[in-house]
């Protein structure tokens, strides 16, 4: 048995010895004796008292070293050791689309060894978050630890803080590279249900969009949808369509907005924002992190509810930030695809140093305690309300 | 006052009514009950005994005149008479928690309660009614009473009886009739403003009044102790070294000394009884007195 914060015991053993010392020199008034006639007795000022060298109150003495014991053990931390294992590998899987499932598999077989530990993530950062939590839970069973990525490492699986959390790894990572899946070539190509003055056939067109009625996108400048749109999404087989539901005159009657945003373009300008709430996955949000435009699943594919009116006055169809705003919007169900593998010098930022394997105990410990820690605390209090107890008890 | 707290004697009571078998307990006033008995009542009766000759005069009974006195001399006496009663007697007896002295045994209660049923045997034989009160934080009593039962009903109170408390002996004392004989079982140590008040409207009429003042022996001479304290006031904490059990002895003496004088004043009979006397000598002393 170990413990993390051994100097807990000489506090509780100087504690433990302070008490024993207190009920060992404590003076105490005896305890007086009935005598009917003691009115007869002068009064006198009462100076006797007794002075005990004997251990007094044994009860309460043992219910006190009793709490002091099970306290000071459990601020103490023990551990109870397990045989430790030399090296622990925790495999990071990528499980994302990016990834081919199959081929992944095939490479954590061949990695893979009894003890290991594997995470399985979609978003590297969360999944680096996951593999590093766990190697400090490995503290008490192995010596050191090394991070394994088995993952093609598509730009897509990065984000914003995925440098930053890397950095919180003093080791180096090995990477398994896999092959990567590329998202089918899309041509640039969408069906356009609108008017002839639309505003959006110039944004399209200046953005190099072509319209075609076999498109696998759809864009739908109605008012409402249709049973035909609805069938048009359903009857994908295995083509994912998807349908842009984009009223030209959306339902008004909300407030004015200055600006609308997707995950790479922000557009400002005046917009009369409705008061219908979307319902899905959020694409397109207003300055005020309000969805803007929702994606649903429907059959293999999905429909995409976009609320952001685009006045035909003005040159705001023909703006650039505009025609990015309107590629983002025709981006394929699930977000924008982008299954590129990183660049070399984002890879060796994330391989890092040439020492894989770090000391376990170089790193931080959780403040998950022992299970024995509220147990011990918990047998800490009874004791002390024994003790109580133990003192109101009638003579 | 704590019921089934009190041991009665390994023995029972049998040797001590054994020992006061044949003893007559004669009153020291006589009896204004009405029923006829062995003591000397007020009364002057048509009884065989003659006491003295008076004078007629008018208005008395023409049935009690001296017929043949009146024959031979021509001259109207009446013949007087002793008339003999049964004294009705109320025995009181002080269960506070002075009396649950000394620890463990409670000496004083036990002396108290084999008193009580002693001379309750001596009235109950003599056919006196006998009655009860037992005063402590809740009261016992048993009216007067001359039925076959009566001892054991005295003898089953007392013995389920643990003193405790205090008592106001007085009080309980007002519920019953001011006739025949009182007798007084304590120690005399609560407040008995009240029982010497009562006890003095009993003794205007005529009652005989009987005190056992019951002391314990561990009263009379306490070992010295750092701590002592009043059962029935908490409050009062005192310590007992060598002075002061000097000024204890001194200052209890002078207290049993006033309150023997106050009630014998009160034209009571008042004796000290000991707890390590026995008690049918006890018993025997108030009856002699």
């Amino acid at each position: 048995m170990s413990f993390t914060a051994p100097w807990w015991l000489l506090a509780g053993a100087v504690a433990a010895a302070v008490i024993s010392a207190l009920h060992l020199l404590t003076k105490r008034d005896p305890s007086p004796q009935p005598l009917p006639t003691a009115r007869f007795i002068p009064e006198t000022p009462n100076r006797l008292v007794s002075r005990s060298v004997a251990l007094s109150d044994r009860a309460v003495l043992g219910l006190r070293l009793l709490a002091i014991l099970a306290a000071t053990l459990a601020f103490a931390q023990p551990g109870f050791s397990r045989a430790r294992r030399p090296l622990t590998q925790i495999i990071l899987i990528d499980t994302s689309r990016a990834a081919d499932s199959a081929r992944v598999e095939a490479a954590v077989q061949t990695l893979a060894r009894d003890h290991d530990r594997s995470i399985r993530f979609s978003s590297l950062s969360a999944g680096l978050i996951a593999a590093i939590r766990e190697a400090r839970s490995l503290r008490s069973e192995t010596d050191s630890v090394s991070l394994v990525i088995v993952s093609p490492l598509a730009r897509e699986s990065f984000d914003a803080a995925t440098v930053a959390v890397r950095a919180t790894w003093p080791a180096g990572i090995t990477w398994v590279p896999v092959e990567p899946v590329l998202p089918p070539a899309r041509p640039r190509m969408v069906a356009l249900y609108a008017d002839d003055d639309d505003p959006l056939r110039s944004t399209l067109a200046l953005s190099g969009w072509s319209t075609s009625d076999t498109a696998p996108v759809r864009l739908v400048r109605t008012a409402a949808l249709g049973a035909a749109d609805s069938a048009w999404v359903a009857d994908a087989g295995t083509t994912s369509r998807l349908l842009i539901h984009w009223p030209a005159s959306p339902a008004v009657g909300g407030d004015t907005v200055g600006a609308v945003a997707t995950d790479r373009t922000v557009l400002v300008a005046a917009f009369l924002r409705s008061s219908r709430n979307l319902e899905g996955t959020a694409r397109a949000w207003w300055v005020d992190g309000i969805a803007a435009a929702a994606d649903q699943p429907f059959g293999n594919g999905c429909i995409r509810r976009v609320e952001i009116p685009i006045d035909p006055a003005g040159d705001l169809a023909l703006r650039q930030t505009t025609r990015d705003l309107v590629r983002d919007l025709l981006a394929p169900c699930g977000g924008r695809r982008d299954a590129e593998p990183i660049d070399s010098a984002a890879i060796a930022l994330m391989q890092g140093n040439t020492q894989t394997a770090w000391p376990a105990a170089n790193l931080p410990a959780l403040p998950v305690q022992e299970r024995t820690v509220p147990w011990l605390l918990g047998l800490a209090v009874a004791a002390l309300i024994a003790e109580q107890l133990l003192r109101r008890r009638p003579a | 006052m704590v019921a089934n707290g009190h041991a009665p004697p390994q023995h029972g009571y049998g040797p001590l009514l054994d020992a006061l078998r044949g003893l007559r307990w004669p009153s020291r006033a006589r009896s204004r009950a009405p029923s006829a008995g062995q003591h000397p009542s007020r009364r002057r009766g048509t009884d065989i005994e003659l006491t003295e000759y008076r004078a007629y005069r008018q208005g008395d009974d023409p049935r009690r005149l001296d017929w043949k006195l009146l024959a031979r001399t021509d001259r109207a006496y009446l013949r007087i008479t002793d008339e003999h009663a049964v004294l009705p007697t109320l025995i009181a007896v002080d269960a506070s928690a002075s009396m649950a002295f000394p620890e463990p045994g409670h000496a004083k209660w036990r002396q108290a309660a084999a008193i009580a049923i002693g001379l309750a045997s001596l009235a109950h034989a003599a056919g006196d009614p006998v009655g009860l009160v037992v005063g402590g934080p809740t009261n016992a009593q048993l009216p007067f009473r001359t039925r076959r039962s009566l001892l054991p009903e005295v003898i089953r109170t007392l013995d389920g009886i643990s003193p405790g408390g205090t008592t106001d002996l007085g009080r309980w004392l007002s519920g019953f009739p001011a006739t025949g004989r009182l007798v007084v079982i304590s120690d005399l140590l609560s407040d008995d403003s009240a029982l010497y008040r009562m006890a003095n409207q009993w003794r205007r009429q005529a009652v005989d009044l009987v005190v056992a003042h019951i002391v314990a022996t561990e009263e009379l001479d306490p070992p010295e102790a750092p701590r002592v304290v009043d059962p029935e006031d908490p409050s009062t904490i005192r310590t007992l070294d060598s002075p002061g059990r000097s000024a204890y002895h001194t200052a209890f003496a002078a207290w049993r000394a006033a309150v023997a004088t106050r009630w014998r004043e009160l034209g009571a009979q008042y004796l000290v009884i000991d707890t390590s006397e026995a008690p049918d000598h006890a018993v025997r002393r108030i009856v002699a007195a």
